[in-house]
């Protein structure tokens, strides 16, 4: 008999935590060997942990999940990323997408898909609920998400946005920096590139923007 | 003998009677007989007359003791008595004579002098001259009689023995002691006045010793007239007592009198001639200030009906200003030389000046001919001799100097008038010195000038007002220093409260005194009531932006909220199994129940707070209505029935889920706030007409079918004024705090949006209505690829070989495809394709293959596998549009380009694997 499935369950809500983690133990093929609270703790668990599968909320606090899912991705080779989340936004899946995740599933669906995508992902294939399949492309490059709305957002580069959203949640560029591992000079050059592009030069405007546009959540 | 001595004794007394007549007669050789009679002296004596340059001696000898002797000597005597008596009467008529010619001749020779004379001393001093000379008195002098209280009498010329006399004098013609003498008698009354014997005369008593000393006798005194006035008096003395008989005495009234004359006459030549001197230089001074003036002088000569003047003279400054020579004009007319005279109107002024000879005045006036071009001031009048006279000045430096004055008081009054602000000064009391029309106007005057002498509590502004502009008055006043933009509250006379920005600043006179206030009120209400508004409006942005944020929060909880619900019925999940009795079981499905709703509610929630994607798509609205109607039933107070009716679900609209519902839900809000006591929120939806102003459907083509969707409540309705106003941002008859304004107006955004018409209907008391026209599509319509294929068709486990060398890809589409329901066997690279197709070749209904796969490509790989295998349907995935498969591939083959969606896949492997089902779930 194959060793049951290593899970690392991440989700910044304790109840939703011990509950998938209960649900999931319940599996004979399953063993949960870790949680965490946010992106930073899920990194350093999944270092040490090593699990098949991390089972994953979008938004948390912290370091971004998909940053931290790219460090993951490097470090251990072998451990496939499930994400959760309430929402289906075009900029969640196509950062999922790009990260490679191996499945991306909405709060709506019911748990038993939950297992079955951990399931999936380690056979080697993804999952991703009905409402974000529908807007996933594939091209020569590789899948995407499907041709989005150009909104202001678009005309940033992939820094940026990750700035953005860190400001967006409050955080100081100190902060920021030390989050994104960069100088402070740096983050305020994105900083201000930013703000240039959108026009945008209120913390406060800037915060509601990211919130519209789905870049972070309120 | 006896005889002897009887005609001795005889003659003896004879000769001393006579000896004492002669005594009597106070002459000299009386005394000396009259002495040597007596004492019967003998010697010889000489006496010299007085009267007669000839020496008179008599000799006595006599010797008392010769009787005889003594008989002789007196008949002697007696006989030399009478014929000296006899000598003497002759000798006195003769002397007589001679001073009678003598007063004649002094007569002649004053006359003389009278003629001759230049001057009244020199008269009087001649005068005197000669009447002690020719007349051979022993003084004479002249005493003129002073005007002043004393009433002193000056002697002014004298000559003969005076020795110092006249110093001693003191006279005075007042009527006092020493006012008694001849001389001032003879001032005081006029006529001539004689002491004929000093030494006995008592009015002579006060000057007697000092006279008898100089050898004075008698005097007289004669008084010197003019025009019935004694101004003086001659004084004239004799050194023989009773010297003036009554002919020497008028001969010397007629002298005095000749004098006087003389005097008089001399006076009235002086007089003469000072007037003449006095005029000759008055005439000088004209002339010099008629030729230095600065004013011009013209003098005319009028032609005698006054029709023309002509030039007589002009002076210096006259031919400067009209720069003319004198000879140029002098005999010309006034219109012949200044032909514009006329013009100006002074040629007017001379006539009538000319006609009435009353002076006038012709104000600064331009005169231009030409010639001259200047401003010409001009005073006219009327010389005695009818000449008429001009004098003038050249104001023009003056009248520029005005004219520039008033030009700069008038820009000042220009711009003090039409400035916006209010402008007045007042002075240090803060009585109103003047205003310009704004201030006026702001205070109710007609009239600026009705300021004047008013105060701030005149004024329509409230006391408190006026106090308050009293006390910074007395600041500036006080201190001398502006006060600058300081904010005031007046009211003005039409009862309106304006905010002003006053500024007021001290005035001050030459000296540097404060002498008033200047001050300036700028309204700037409108300004206030313009920041007012921006603050509101930003408050209400702010509360929109509040409001956006609560929503987000809103949304936030409620997705926290769905995973607790989660939590909940996965926990619910595992107790079904360990379910006993029939009471549990209930409590289960209740539990599961309001899970389920509240799973529905937290979603309706994210919807509203903008989670998800804006995009239109087609709604069915009857369902949409169910949904939003479920939600706001919550949300309304249980007072409000919230009714719906729909005709049927099929009516279907293009539309975002999200905004519609966001429409719904704020008219819900609105009917809430106008039916506070509760009422009925009713919608409907039903088919209608297409709008009058709908555009119609292109030719050729069935009419657009359109939905009606009414909303309507039982409220308080919508007043007709602000109807129109409802859908402006901002506008909000809530009170302030309890709406943003944007509800309505985020509906009509919507509605233009979606190319829907909207109509308001509302009556006050009777509630408002809002229909809505919105064009609908036929489901039918719908193309099959909008719709999601594996909701409809799904796999029965049939099994597909999907080769992809990208691994990501390749377990996307195994994603898709196992969800659909298919089986999916991967392969990363052609060997892998090959060998997992020969190992179930019989189980796999289709192949998907990468046309470019590593070790062997696709295309090469379905080639070998169509040798042996036909019939088995193939895609094969292409990423370069340029490549020409058709050739290579059977009917069989299906070429799918990249890139392609998800969706696109699930409706192709459906078609190719179960084409039959497909069709079915078609039709």
């Amino acid at each position: 008999m194959n060793p049951p499935i290593s899970i690392l369950v991440v989700d910044d809500h304790a109840i939703v935590r011990s509950s998938l983690a209960r649900t999931l133990n319940d599996e004979q093929d399953m063993t949960v060997v870790g949680t965490a609270g946010d992106a930073d703790e899920a990194l350093a668990e999944a270092i040490r942990l090593k699990p098949a599968v991390i089972l994953m909320d979008i938004d948390m606090p912290g370091l971004l999940c998909f940053s931290a899912v790219e460090t993951i991705h490097a470090r251990c080779p072998g451990t496939r990323v499930i994400f959760l989340s309430a929402f289906a936004h075009d900029r969640f899946i196509e950062q999922a997408l790009a990260v490679e995740a191996s499945g991306y599933i909405t709060k709506d669906e019911p748990t038993q898909t939950v297992v079955d995508a951990i399931r999936n992902a380690v056979g080697g294939i993804a999952y991703f609920s009905p409402a974000v399949r529908s807007r996933i492309v594939v091209d020569s490059s590789g899948a995407h998400l499907a041709q989005r709305r150009q909104t202001r957002a678009d005309t940033l580069t992939p820094r940026e946005l990750e700035v953005l959203r860190y400001l967006a949640r409050g955080m100081s560029k100190k902060e920021v920096a030390a989050t994104m591992h960069l100088s402070v000079k740096t983050v305020e050059y994105h900083s201000a590139s930013l703000m240039n592009k959108l026009d945008i030069h209120d913390r406060v405007e800037l915060a509601r923007f990211a919130i519209r546009e789905g870049l972070a959540e309120p | 003998m006896t005889l002897w001595a009887i005609v001795s004794a005889f003659a003896y007394l004879a000769a001393l009677a006579w000896s004492l007549v002669l005594w009597r007669r106070r002459l000299a050789w009386g005394t000396g007989i009259l002495s040597a009679l007596l004492l019967f002296t003998a010697g010889t004596q000489v006496y010299e007359s007085t009267r007669d340059t000839r020496p008179f001696v008599i000799a006595l000898d006599l010797g008392p003791r010769e009787a005889s002797g003594l008989a002789a000597g007196a008949l002697t005597l007696f006989l030399v008595a009478l014929l000296a008596n006899v000598t003497s009467q002759g000798r006195q008529a003769e002397q007589r004579l001679a001073r009678v010619y003598r007063a004649l001749r002094a007569r002649g020779r004053c006359n003389t002098a009278l003629i001759r004379a230049k001057g009244e001393k020199q008269l009087l001093e001649e005068v005197c001259q000669i009447i002690v000379e020719e007349a051979g008195y022993r003084l004479a002098w002249v005493g003129f009689a002073e005007c002043d209280e004393a009433k002193t009498v000056r002697p002014v010329v004298q000559a003969g023995c005076e020795e110092g006399y006249l110093d001693t004098l003191s006279i005075t013609w007042a009527d006092t002691e020493r006012g008694r003498g001849p001389t001032g008698t003879a001032i005081r009354t006029g006529q001539p006045r004689a002491a004929r014997h000093i030494h006995t005369d008592a009015m002579f008593a006060p000057w007697r010793a000092e006279a008898l000393k100089r050898g004075y006798a008698s005097s007289i005194a004669l008084p010197l007239r003019a025009d019935g006035q004694t101004f003086g008096a001659l004084n004239v003395y004799s050194e023989e007592p009773d010297a003036f008989d009554a002919e020497e005495e008028q001969l010397l009234i007629s002298l005095a009198d000749d004098l006087a004359y003389g005097i008089v006459g001399l006076r009235a030549r002086a007089d003469r001639e000072r007037v003449q001197k006095a005029l000759r230089e008055s005439e000088e001074r004209f002339r010099e200030l008629y030729d230095t003036m600065s004013s011009g002088v013209a003098v005319y000569r009028p032609k005698e009906d006054g029709s023309d003047f002509i030039f007589t003279g002009m002076n210096r400054a006259g031919l400067r200003i009209d720069n003319i020579r004198e000879e140029q004009i002098v005999g010309r007319s006034v219109l012949e030389a200044f032909p514009s005279v006329r013009e100006i109107g002074l040629f007017d002024v001379f006539q009538r000046v000319f006609r009435t000879g009353i002076p006038d005045h012709l104000p600064a006036r331009l005169y231009d001919d030409g010639r001259v071009s200047h401003w010409v001031e001009n005073y006219v009048y009327k010389l005695p001799s009818g000449e008429i006279v001009a004098i003038y000045d050249d104001v023009t430096a003056r009248v520029e100097a005005e004219q520039k004055r008033r030009q700069q008081e008038m820009l000042l009054r220009n711009i003090i008038s039409n400035i916006p602000s209010a402008v007045f000064w007042k002075n240090t009391e803060s009585v109103y010195e003047g205003c310009n029309w704004a201030f006026a106007r702001a205070a109710g005057l007609s009239n600026p000038d009705q300021v004047v002498g008013k105060t701030d509590y005149d004024m329509p502004w409230k006391r408190e007002h006026a106090d308050r502009l009293r006390r910074h008055d007395r600041r500036v006043i006080k201190e001398g220093s502006p006060l600058i933009r300081v904010e005031e509250t007046l009211r003005h006379a039409d009862s309106t409260e304006h905010i002003i920005l006053g500024s007021r600043v001290p005035r001050r006179d030459a000296q540097g005194h404060v002498c008033g206030i200047l001050g300036i009120h700028t309204d700037i209400t409108d300004r206030k009531e313009a920041e007012e508004t921006r603050a509101k409006l930003q408050e209400q942005l702010h509360h929109a932006q509040k409001l956006e944020a609560v929503g987000q929060l809103a949304g936030g909880m409620a997705h926290d909220f769905s995973n607790l619900l989660q939590v909940i019925l996965s926990g619910t999940e595992k107790l079904r199994g360990h379910l006993g009795d029939e009471a549990a079981c209930e409590a289960y499905g209740m539990i599961e129940q309001a899970c389920t709703e509240a799973t529905g509610l937290a979603r309706s929630l994210l919807t509203f707070s903008h989670r998800l994607p804006i995009e239109k798509e087609p709604i069915q609205l009857g369902s949409l209505l169910q949904e939003s109607t479920r939600l706001i039933r919550r949300m309304l107070p249980a007072a409000i029935e919230v009714v719906l009716e729909t005709c049927d679900d099929s009516v279907t609209i293009l539309a975002d889920r999200t905004q519609m519902q966001q429409v719904l839900l704020n008219l819900a809000i609105n009917a809430r706030d106008a039916m506070p006591e509760g009422g009925t929120l009713r919608f409907a939806l039903e088919r209608a007409a297409a709008p009058p102003d709908a555009l119609s459907s292109p030719a050729g083509q069935s009419p657009t079918p359109w939905a009606r969707l009414t909303v309507s409540d039982t409220g308080s309705g919508i007043a007709p004024e602000i109807q129109k106003r409802i859908f402006e941002p901002f506008f909000t008859t809530k009170p302030r705090g309890q709406g943003s304004g944007l509800g309505l107006t985020i509906v009509r955004e919507i509605v233009q949006q979606h190319r829907a018409q909207m109509e308001l209907r509302s009556r006050q008391d009777h509630g408002t209505t809002f229909a809505f026209h919105w064009p609908c599509i036929d489901p039918s319509a719908i193309p099959k690829e909008s719709q999601v294929p594996g909701e409809q068709v799904r796999g029965q486990g049939e099994l597909i070989l999907l080769a992809e060398d990208q691994r990501y890809v390749r377990e996307i589409i195994a994603s898709t495809l196992q969800s659909l329901g298919y089986g999916v066997l991967q392969a990363a690279d052609g060997a892998q394709l090959l060998d997992l197709y020969r190992s179930h070749r019989e189980d796999i209904r289709l192949l998907m293959i990468d046309a470019d796969l590593p070790k062997r490509p696709g295309t090469a790989c379905l080639k070998e596998i169509r040798l042996t295998d036909p019939l088995t349907p193939a895609v094969i995935l292409t990423g370069s549009p340029d490549e020409q498969h058709d050739d290579a591939y059977d009917e069989l083959t299906v070429i799918l380009r990249k890139p392609f969606q998800m969706s696109d896949l699930g409706r192709l492997v459906c078609r190719l694997v179960n084409p039959r089902q497909l069709e079915e779930s078609q039709t």
